[in-house]
């Protein structure tokens, strides 16, 4: 049966996991971890770097290195957030040819579609190298507040990168799908998921036979682990300068750093009482001086540093809870999502306020992943116990008088479905009514997401409030939306269709996915060719150490020296394959290598 | 003592850098632990190859060079540009006017050419011209009766021209000068005004390109390279300093290349983390350190060390000749 991967897609992390017999697994990458950053970057030779070697260059290399693309996934470039974006990140935003965003690096422009591609191309090879298959088809997790746009984006990443996307699903769905994972359960639970660089909280009902409703959800995009690390880089900077007189943010190469030394006290601080933080060679001051940072960093300095913080947090689990209609009290399990919930002041925090212990039965880092996982292989085993229905993620209406938003299709409605409302001209004599479809939950219009619009024209003149106009949504399987506005009277109707859009054409998404493709060809070619170029120099060196040896055993005898001779010629040939990049003539050269160092080692034993 | 000294083919000094395949990339130097090899001060302390130039012609254009280019220590002169050749005007100083700088007239002038405008901005050699040091631009002597205009050092000793081999003789030379004939055309007094800064400039330029030049043939590219790059800061738009600047990168990315071996080999820290900080290194050396963790090669170093690859490159193979750092599959 075909493999199916759950991906966590992050804002600052991405995880990916798969189902195995009726476990799920998390899958590491080749560095060991089993989460990988969100971050692109191209360096100066035009290389591309994902994930932790992009990271670590982030601050040396800011205006090439994408990071929290997932801000501007699906976004339209005049929106507040991408405003925000560009005011706050390094690198450079631009409008794209549909009123989308695009990023620049380097000399090129890229969507960010296309930047979240190469997140998900990356998680499909760490899968791929797992399973030693190719992978097809994924499920892949976005916040609960993503429109339909952005889950679209998120769908037409996953398109670039060579995925078959079969199903989006919410991530605090997805934490309780493995939360739930093997019980039946019928309760209310919280999910509180302070990630790297978001904090998002939702309270959802588990219904018996696999029913996950959301009931709310909130967050803030701009509140995570980076935001505690900058406190800590602070304090470091601050102690720095008391002490020495010189701001070590001035230089780029301290503040990476120190950016990664915060970032890993953070994390040993969530196991242990105290840690140092040791940066020889820091900065230098002058000719042959160099000064070192070395500081012991406690756990009560970090949590008092980052208390506003944490509090912001559990405020924002007061609005989640107000916004559900629920008490604290009602919450009957809280699940822990993200690396920073790790942090024992947070634990006391969530316990403090949800007058309960957090559940701790799945991993803060995995739980995403392992639930699209699950999510996953229960669609391709047809498995309908454990299938989410597919729900709008967001309510659907439109716009009516003082800029006022009417529902028509509340939020979670599983789909397909279709709902009507008869509405009313709102002035005099008026000939036409303009139909703007918005998504949302806000009652104020200009807060929701416009999705079109149209109008119906034809209207007979009357007295306002005195001609009907019946408005009909439809969204069917596929999740396209149509709205039909029909005059009542004399049948003059109109009507959309909304469809979800990255704000990439077909023909562009076709033609980011061939070069998506031909990367990752050239990136298989470069590995073989490593690893066949490896293989060889090992053995040339394990040959080159036998040489005097074999010289000496073998003597003068003429064979001897054929033999030798011979095997300088394989090295020569071997090096000069590597040099020119041949990766069937290294593979030759190995084995032809392999066999002189067998002969070799066979003559030295003997001798 | 020089050693190793091989004749090669064509011993003249070509301005056209050669070929990078054909340098040697198993060359060898002196290192000197700790050496900032970007450090001007000791651009001197640098042999990166073994010359390939007959030793008594070695050693007397690294004199020349040397004697040209040497910073100045505390209360001595600046140094020298390069000196014009015997056909350009003569511009000599009394003892008073090189010490006291006086602003009165010197006497009055008797060179043919005291009143002629200043002559036109030499043009740099081009690429394919040799590296022998290009005449300075022709000496504008000054005017009857104006009064030299603050006039600097560095530009009256352009006044000092009898060296026969176009080397630049130190000042006490001048206060010799000044005793002999007066009225030998050679020791005329200039009354115009001393060369503009960009006039200067210019001279310096040209004599910085030739001092390019003639490290590049010599093989010391790091030197080239330092030469190379100050042309260009203070003058942008030259047309040799990038064509040289560029191959030293190459030659020299080659040769640190070569000598770090496969740049896919992983990088390990050899020096316990605690002895770390008596080591000497510098803020940049640091930062490489920083980025081994056990499993990085050195090719994703140089990709993210956020500095150019040579500069990364030079660092990482100091930290391994110093046995800071080591290399392994």
């Amino acid at each position: 049966m075909e493999r199916v991967i759950g991906i966590d897609l992050g804002t600052t992390n991405s995880c990916v996991a798969i189902l195995e017999g009726d476990t799920p697994v998390v899958i590491p990458n080749r560095g060991g971890y089993k989460t990988t950053p969100s971050v692109v970057a191209v360096t100066e030779a035009g290389k591309r770097l994902v994930g932790h070697i992009a990271k670590r260059q982030a601050i040396t290399n800011a205006e090439n290195t994408v990071y929290a693309a997932k801000r501007l996934i699906g976004r339209k470039w005049n929106s507040p957030q991408v405003k925000n974006a560009i005011m706050t990140s390094s690198y450079t935003i631009v409008e794209g040819p549909h009123a989308d965003v695009r990023i620049k690096l380097r000399d090129k422009t890229y969507s960010v579609p296309e930047i979240s591609s190469m997140v998900l191309q990356e998680m499909k090879i760490v899968a791929e190298d797992y399973l030693g298959e190719p992978v097809k088809k994924a499920v892949v997790t976005v916040p609960a507040y993503f429109n339909d746009n952005q889950r679209q984006a998120t769908k037409d990443a996953g398109a670039i990168a060579g995925l078959d996307v079969i199903r989006i699903i919410n991530e605090p769905t997805a934490a309780s799908l493995a939360y739930g994972y093997g019980k039946d359960m019928d309760r209310t639970v919280a999910v509180y998921d302070l990630g790297g660089g978001t904090f998002d909280i939702s309270i959802l009902e588990i219904g018996a036979h696999g029913v996950f409703k959301v009931i709310s959800t909130t967050g803030d995009t701009f509140l995570g682990g980076e935001d505690f690390d900058a406190r800590i880089i602070d304090w470091l900077v601050t102690g720095f300068q008391d002490e020495h007189g010189i701001d070590l943010r001035q230089d780029r190469m301290a503040l990476q750093r120190l950016r990664d030394a915060a970032e890993k006290a953070k994390c040993e601080l969530s196991g242990v009482r105290e840690t140092e933080i040791n940066l020889p060679f820091i900065i230098s001051t002058g000719r042959n001086e160099a000064l070192h940072l070395q500081r012991t960093l406690a756990r009560p300095t970090l949590e008092k540093l980052t208390e506003d913080l944490v509090e912001r947090t559990v405020d924002i689990c007061k609005q989640a809870l107000t916004d559900a209609k629920l008490d604290v009290g009602e919450i009957e399990d809280v699940i822990l999502v993200g690396g920073m919930t790790r942090m024992p002041a947070v634990q006391t925090a969530v316990t403090g306020y949800f007058g309960r212990e957090p559940n701790k039965s799945v991993h803060p880092d995995e739980v995403v992943a392992m639930g699209a996982a699950i999510q996953g292989a229960a669609l391709v085993q047809d498995r309908q116990d454990m299938i989410l229905l597919d729900v709008t993620p967001h309510a659907l209406g439109i716009m009516t008088f003082g800029s006022y938003f009417e529902e028509l299709i509340p939020q979670n409605t599983t789909v397909p479905t279709s709902r009507t409302k008869v509405f009313t001209t709102s002035r005099d004599d008026q000939t036409a009514v303009k139909i703007l479809v918005m998504q949302g939950e806000s009652k104020r219009a200009d807060e929701n997401e416009l999705l079109g619009e149209f109008i119906l024209t034809g209207l007979r003149r009357a007295p306002k409030g005195h001609v009907e106009i019946e408005v009909t949504f439809e969204i069917n399987t596929d999740g396209i939306v149509s709205v039909h506005a029909k005059d009542m009277e004399n049948g003059q109707a109109q009507s959309i269709q909304v469809t979800a859009t990255s704000g990439l054409t077909q023909d562009e998404i076709k033609n980011m996915m061939t070069n998506a493709e031909d990367y990752l060809v050239e990136r298989r070619v470069d590995e073989h060719f490593e690893a066949a170029k490896q293989d060889a120099e090992t053995l040339i060196s394990e040959i080159e150490r036998l040489f005097p040896e074999i010289e000496r055993v073998v003597g003068s005898a003429d064979f001897g020296r054929d033999a030798i001779a011979k095997a300088r010629t394989t090295v020569e040939r071997t090096r000069a394959a590597i040099n020119s990049k041949d990766t069937t003539l290294v593979k030759e050269q190995v084995d032809q290598l392999s066999r002189t160092q067998r002969m070799f080692k066979g003559v030295v034993s003997r001798g | 003592m020089i050693k190793n000294v091989r004749p090669r083919p064509n011993s003249r000094p070509s301005s056209a850098p050669p070929p990078p395949a054909s340098l040697e990339p198993t060359w060898d130097d002196e290192t000197v632990p700790g050496l900032d090899l970007d450090d001007p001060l000791n651009e001197f302390d640098r042999v990166t190859a073994i010359p390939d130039l007959p030793s008594e012609q070695y050693v007397k254009s690294v004199m020349a060079t040397a004697e040209d280019s040497r910073v100045p220590a505390p209360g001595t002169p600046p140094p020298r540009p390069p000196a014009p050749p015997p056909s350009a005007p003569v511009h000599v100083l009394s003892p008073d006017e090189y010490f006291s700088l006086d602003s009165d007239p010197p006497a009055a002038p008797r060179s043919a050419d005291s009143t002629a405008p200043y002559a036109a901005i030499p043009p740099i050699p081009p690429n394919n011209a040799p590296t022998a040091r290009p005449p300075a631009p022709p000496l504008k002597t000054r005017s009857p009766g104006v009064p030299p205009q603050s006039p600097s050092l560095t530009g009256l000793e352009l006044a000092d021209l009898d060296s026969p081999d176009g080397v630049s003789a130190p000042p006490q030379k001048s206060r010799e000068q000044s005793r002999l004939d007066p009225r030998d055309p050679l020791l005329e007094l200039s009354s115009d005004p001393p060369p503009p800064a960009a006039f200067r400039e210019v001279a310096a330029t040209a004599s910085a390109i030739a001092d390019m030049k003639d490290r590049y043939a010599m093989g010391d590219f790091s030197g080239a390279l330092v030469i190379a790059e100050k042309v260009l800061e203070t003058n942008p738009e030259d047309l040799e300093a990038p064509r040289y600047a560029q191959s030293c990168r190459d030659v020299l990315t080659q040769m640190y290349s070569a000598r770090l071996g496969s740049l896919d080999q992983r990088v390990e820290v050899a020096v316990p983390s605690d002895q770390i900080r008596w080591l000497t290194l510098d803020h940049r050396a640091g930062f490489l350190l920083s980025l081994i963790d056990g499993g990085i090669t050195v090719d994703q170093i140089l990709d993210i060390s956020g500095m150019p690859r040579l500069d990364a490159l030079r660092i990482m193979y100091q930290l391994l000749d110093q046995r800071v750092i080591s290399l392994g599959n």
